[in-house]
């Protein structure tokens, strides 16, 4: 067995021995008599938090041992590694041979267990070993050796021998690996499994705690236990929360850079389902805020919310591996999506069942209370259900074409219509309720109900202002299957977009007053949370408007250029922008010259294999060939130059010149077919006659290295009447294993201007040019939900240090 | 009754009417026999396309996709909708959609693993033109109109 294996199996073992351990400290003593030998065994294990913290210490620092064992494989790329050489080459750049360990499913679960041990850890080594959270304890534990046992499953430590066995010699090493899909060779590819999985790995904690917490409140949880839990868990989700944002927003950032799609969001199913926990835990905190406040809020709603959130992690996973789901992330399915599915429904299951028998037990304790039904409880209690029907409505978009196709062989299609129409209004209520909830006083009630119905007012009115069809939410025309025009998508589809300008000012604007009526005060502390609270709602208004507008009023224009007319503007029909192609080139990076690049002229045009190609499906007028000379003849009034390339060749005629044979040529001219050359006394197929020849000085030939990468350039000025309002690249890389885009973002305060190169055929450059009105807000908005929930953290945690600081002093 | 009972319950009927309503209007991507495209039926096994070929006398599209395939709804939201392009498939064409992940067995028959893939397949099952990738409807159209055009003249000639 291989050393990454066998590090795993110790510490499964070490795990198994904890988890007894944690048991049988746990077990109540008061079931078994005094003075019996079984008591006394237990009573042997009453006091084990010393070798508890060594045991655990154990795991984690074996589980960041056996992940920096893989990593150094990726590091050294070592190929006989199965997975290395799946998903690496020696050519790629370090971060990306590094990013390789995220690359697959083997190494993401793996790498969610050491996640998952090194939570553990981190909760033994800044907590009390209280009871509640040894039982914490055993349930994270039991999710590591779940995830201990999924990765020794299907394992990213097994050699290419282990896996292929006879197929091939004991002694074979593979020369190169398959190397990362190119789609993944970008930084910010490179952040965001990591990320996203920190966020994964992290909510393990909070889902503990939940259940553990739901469990004691069967039996009504003692003040110390509720303490213990309402402090943990709001930090760790919280803390999870900014990674799955960061995540998420990192992800659509990605996409909108290099699918070329030209969205941050497409509402495919595997983006969809890690916003769906995202959702939900968001509405979990909001639910958390209060219970922390007042324990008999939301004592079993936010328990439950946090373990849902979890679940509903898992759930990602389920979606994105076990391939059940259809989606634009094919990874391969699988076993292990099997037992996902088992895990999830039990993850699911276990705290549901907790918090109905809680509710069952703890039922007649429910005070009546205030019976209005305009207060701040019952507002803030709309805002979390609005919440949870918004998971709900992402969530059903995944889930139900998989349920329909199960039980009837149909296949629904969910489009992104789906999502936003229902969505709408879900924000739309959301936000003007959290509005209100924001800057509720019972002193000032009627005031702020006021302000409320004037912004709900406005919502309603801008609803209808539509200048144009353009301004609608959407046509409601699904692009798949049949359906009808369902009246409710039909209503909703014709709003203006406008009427989410109201719903964010009102958001924005009460945030802001919030913070004047409660949190300038001396304390830091509060002021710190303030500020938190309030950019972290100002970022969601953002967010909301940036997203909505640059889908809403985003334009898109194809476009087509010469690439023999640099420095001409092309005028788009019917709009004010223009198109200048600046430049246009080819890139050539090379294996046995890592990270230099080196930009060769003699690729100006068409190699003459290309211009085979290109002549098979129709003659231009004219053409642009680069080759290598390998005769010249001179004739009275010409020269003929015989350009080879492999084993292709093609004659050109020019005007007399001396051309030595090797060296490389460009020509441009036009083709004539079934020349005859009354000199030479032969007829030539297929001829160029060259206007221009240009002999490029000592390139290497291209086909004498072996390139990492093709990238064509296109460097275009984009105006828009006579003003330009964005330059610069648009490209498309070709590796061995795949092409990609890489498009040309102008970022600016009114929006970006995105060109995608959408190919190139001949000397024609197709291009699209697309305008994204206020996009960056949306990414404003994300920074402030960083930044805002950083200072949230802050504030709680600076008081400890001075309370520390001022018990010492006593 | 306390007015969060009132609330939890009008949510649930909110969440319910939304899981029937949703599921009653989403569009049928395919049923037991047909795939839907662009308003049109599409059988999804070859076979079923070929009788069906055989009964109409009418030349079969076979389009192969994938519902990963980012050129394959290119095709299904700009080409084949496009009125022109719609009549035709609709007048003159037996049509046979299939997803090459769902149906390897017909996608493995003609060697097709790179959706998205276009044949243009007598009922007699000779291969008249294919188009191997995505097409813009202009001049997916003359393709269109010339595959008739020769099916037509070699029924009457």
């Amino acid at each position: 067995m291989n050393t990454g294996d066998t590090i795993l199996y110790a510490i499964s073992a070490l795990i198994v021995a904890t988890v007894v351990l944690l048991v049988l400290n746990q077990v109540p003593r008061k079931r078994f008599k005094d003075d019996t030998s079984l008591r006394r065994a237990l009573d042997a294990f009453s006091d084990i938090d010393a070798p508890l913290m060594w045991l655990l210490r154990a795991i984690g620092a074996l589980l960041i041992i056996d992940l920096s064992i893989l990593t150094y494989y990726f590091y050294t790329t070592e190929l006989t590694m199965n997975y290395v050489w799946t998903f690496s080459s020696k050519y790629l750049p370090l971060v990306y041979k590094l990013s390789g360990v995220l690359a697959g499913q083997q190494g993401t679960i793996f790498f969610w267990c050491v996640l998952v041990g090194v939570s553990s850890l981190w909760l033994s080594e800044t907590k009390k070993n209280t009871d509640f959270m040894k039982r914490t304890q055993i349930v994270v534990l039991v999710l590591c050796l779940f995830f201990a046992a999924m990765t020794l499953k299907d394992s990213p430590f097994k050699t290419i021998y282990e896996v292929y066995g006879d197929e091939i010699p004991s002694d074979f090493v593979p020369d190169e690996g398959s190397g990362l899909n190119p789609l993944l060779i970008d930084p910010w590819m490179a952040v965001h499994p990591p990320i996203i999985f920190i966020a994964y790995g992290l909510m393990t904690v909070p889902f503990a705690l939940a259940v553990v917490y739901l469990y004691s409140s069967i039996k009504g949880a003692p003040k110390k236990v509720y303490k213990e839990w309402a402090d943990n868990v709001i930090t760790w989700c919280r803390v999870s929360w900014i990674f799955l944002t960061l995540g998420i927003a990192i992800g659509g950032f990605w996409a909108y850079k290099v699918l070329g799609w030209g969205g941050f969001w497409a509402w495919d199913p595997v983006e969809t389902s890690s916003l769906v926990p995202w959702f939900l835990l968001t509405g979990a905190l909001h639910a958390l805020v209060e219970h922390r406040k007042d324990p008999s809020k939301y004592n079993i709603l936010a328990p439950l919310l946090v373990a849902w959130s979890f679940a509903l992690i898992m759930y990602a996973t389920v979606v994105t591996r076990s391939g059940f789901f259809e989606s634009v992330h094919a990874f391969d399915a699988g076993e292990t999506g099997f037992y996902l599915i088992i895990a999830t429904a039990i993850i699911a299951a276990l705290p549901l069942l907790l918090a109905i028998i809680s509710y069952i037990k703890t039922k007649k304790d429910e005070e009546e209370g205030d019976v209005t039904f305009v207060n701040q409880a019952n507002l803030f209690y709309i805002t979390i259900i609005l919440f949870i029907i918004f998971t709900f409505i992402s969530f059903w978009g995944i889930t139900f074409p998989a349920i329909k196709g199960f039980t009837s062989n149909t296949k629904i299609g969910i489009e992104a219509s789906f999502y936003n129409i229902w969505s709408y209004p879900v924000v739309i209520l959301l936000m003007l309720l959290a509005g209100l909830c924001l800057n509720y006083m019972p002193k000032t009630k009627n005031e702020s109900i006021k302000e409320f119905l004037v912004f709900a007012v406005m919502t309603a009115v801008f609803g209808f202002i539509k200048p144009t069809d353009a301004w609608e939410l959407m046509e409601y025309s699904p692009s798949i299957g049949i359906a009808g025009k369902p009246g409710f998508y039909m209503f909703i589809g014709s709003i203006s977009i406008l009427s989410f300008i109201p719903p964010s000012v009102y958001l924005a604007y009460s945030a802001v007053e919030r913070f004047k009526t409660r949190h300038i005060t001396p304390k830091r502390r509060k002021v710190t949370k303030g500020i938190g609270i309030l950019i972290i709602h100002i970022g969601a208004a953002l967010i909301v408007l940036g997203s909505v507008f640059s889908y809403g009023f985003d334009s898109e224009f194809p476009v087509t250029l010469n690439k023999l007319e640099e420095g001409k503007l092309t005028i788009i029909p019917g709009t004010p922008y223009g198109v200048e192609l600046v430049n246009f080139k080819t890139v050539y990076e090379y294996k046995d010259a890592r990270g230099e690049e080196s930009e060769s002229e003699a690729t100006v045009g068409l190699s003459v294999f290309e211009f085979y190609d290109d002549i098979h499906t129709g003659i231009d007028e004219e053409y642009q060939v680069h080759g290598t000379v390998a005769e010249a003849i001179k004739t009275e009034h010409n020269t003929y130059l015989r350009l080879v390339e492999g084993s292709e060749e093609l004659w050109v005629a020019t005007s007399l010149a001396d051309v030595p044979s090797g060296v490389n040529v460009i020509v441009t001219g036009i083709v004539q077919l079934n020349f005859p050359s009354s000199f030479l006394n032969k007829s030539f197929p297929v001829l160029l006659l060259a206007s221009d020849l240009r002999i490029s000085q000592g390139q290497t030939p291209q086909a004498a290295r072996e390139t990492v990468s093709t990238t064509q350039v296109v460097d275009v000025a984009i105006y828009e009447g006579k003003n330009e309002i964005a330059r610069g690249a648009a490209k498309s890389v070709a590796y061995f294993n795949g092409n990609i885009e890489r498009v040309m973002i102008d970022r600016g305060l009114k929006g970006d201007v995105y060109v995608i190169l959408n190919g190139i055929s001949g000397n024609t450059i197709s291009l699209d040019l697309r305008i994204k009105p206020l996009i960056n807000l949306l990414w404003v908005g994300i920074i402030f939900f960083t930044f805002g929930m950083i200072a949230v953290l802050v504030s709680e945690f600076t008081p400890k240090k001075q309370k520390a600081r001022k018990k010492k002093d006593v | 009754m306390h007015p969060k009972k009132t609330i939890t319950i009008v949510s649930a009927v909110v969440i319910l009417l939304f899981v029937y309503y949703a599921g009653n209007v989403s569009p049928v991507v395919s049923d037991e026999t047909y795939t839907y495209i662009a308003g049109l039926s599409w059988y999804k096994n070859y076979d079923e396309g070929q009788k069906a070929a055989i009964e109409e006398d009418k030349p079969m599209l076979v389009y192969f996709w994938a519902t990963w395939c980012e050129f394959c709804k290119k095709l299904e939201t700009e080409v084949y909708p496009n009125t022109q392009v719609n009549k035709i498939l609709e007048e003159d064409f037996v049509l046979v959609a299939i997803n090459i992940d769902d149906n390897k067995k017909d996608a493995d028959a003609f060697g097709v693993w790179v959706p998205p893939n276009e044949k243009f397949i007598t009922p007699q099952g000779e291969v008249m033109d294919e188009i191997g990738g995505y097409m813009p409807e202009d001049r997916f159209l003359v393709i269109l109109r010339q595959v008739k055009v020769n099916y037509d003249s070699r029924k009457t000639g």
